[in-house]
């Protein structure tokens, strides 16, 4: 029964949930550049993790871009491999 | 020939001493322009925090190079990277496949402006105690003003104003001493 329930609210917080719109497509004149470390900074988490694009809402096409600009960055120590708190 | 155009970052040490920079920055620029490629642009990004410590350094001293050459170059330059103990990382990536020389030298600056000022880089004076990187700011504006007028002369007047900055860099780095 309490399972049930659970069901219920996820459903619920799933259609109360807004499509966003991808950032990048919505202003095409943001380059997604592994050099800048402050714009992706808001796709990772606090952790260092890449943001999945089912909470940024951004597209498939850019998150391919914006995963490999990370996977850059985090090369050459713009961005962290893992946070520690 | 077939020339792509490239960009590599490359991170030293920022304890190592200005003439030892100043060697490794123009060994590599000096395997660009001699191995059939272009340099456009060279610049010093200056000492920043690195995201996680590498080698227990925790600033590292940043260098960018924008360039055009043949697709063996980069392998060349990576090749001599590997071999400073001082560089710690470096990334090459490439920009455009094939390109036309001349068209990516004629938009090289713009190319540049739009860099820095998306990136925020202040070319060099990132940090307080970076008393030498002023200078870069200042040499690398003057190295556009006279590329205006003589643009053959591109590439020499960026080494040119390098060369001193080298020599620069290491008197004041004394100095702070």
């Amino acid at each position: 029964m309490s399972r049930n329930k659970v069901n219920v609210e996820r459903v619920m917080r799933a259609r109360r949930r807004r499509r966003k719109s991808c950032p990048f497509c919505a202003d095409k004149t943001i380059v997604i550049d592994y050099k800048d470390g402050k714009l992706l900074r808001r796709f990772i988490t606090e952790r260092g993790k890449i943001v999945p694009r089912r909470v940024s809402g951004v597209c498939a096409r850019h998150q391919r871009g914006l995963a490999l600009a990370i996977k850059r960055g985090r090369h050459i120590a713009f961005l962290p491999f893992l946070a520690t708190e | 020939m077939i020339r792509h155009e490239y960009e590599t970052i490359y991170v030293t040490r920022p304890d190592i001493e200005s003439d030892k920079q100043a060697r490794i920055d123009d060994k590599l620029k000096g395997i660009v322009e001699n191995k059939g490629g272009e340099l456009f642009m060279f610049e010093q990004w200056g000492k920043r925090k690195l995201a996680y410590p590498i080698r227990r350094s925790l600033q590292g001293s940043y260098q960018y190079m924008h360039y055009a050459a043949p697709a063996d170059l980069p392998v060349e330059l990576e090749r001599n990277m590997n071999l400073e103990d001082s560089l710690i990382r470096y990334i090459t990536v490439r920009l455009n496949e094939n390109v036309d020389v001349d068209v990516v030298r004629a938009g090289a600056e713009a190319a540049q402006a739009e860099r820095v000022q998306r990136l925020g880089l202040s070319l060099g004076a990132e940090s307080a105690d970076e008393g030498d990187q002023d200078d870069v700011t200042e040499d690398a504006k003057d190295t556009k003003d006279t590329k205006d007028a003589k643009d053959t002369k591109d590439t020499k007047d960026t080494k040119d104003t390098k060369d001193t900055k080298g020599a620069e860099g290491a008197g004041k780095a004394k100095k702070e001493d």
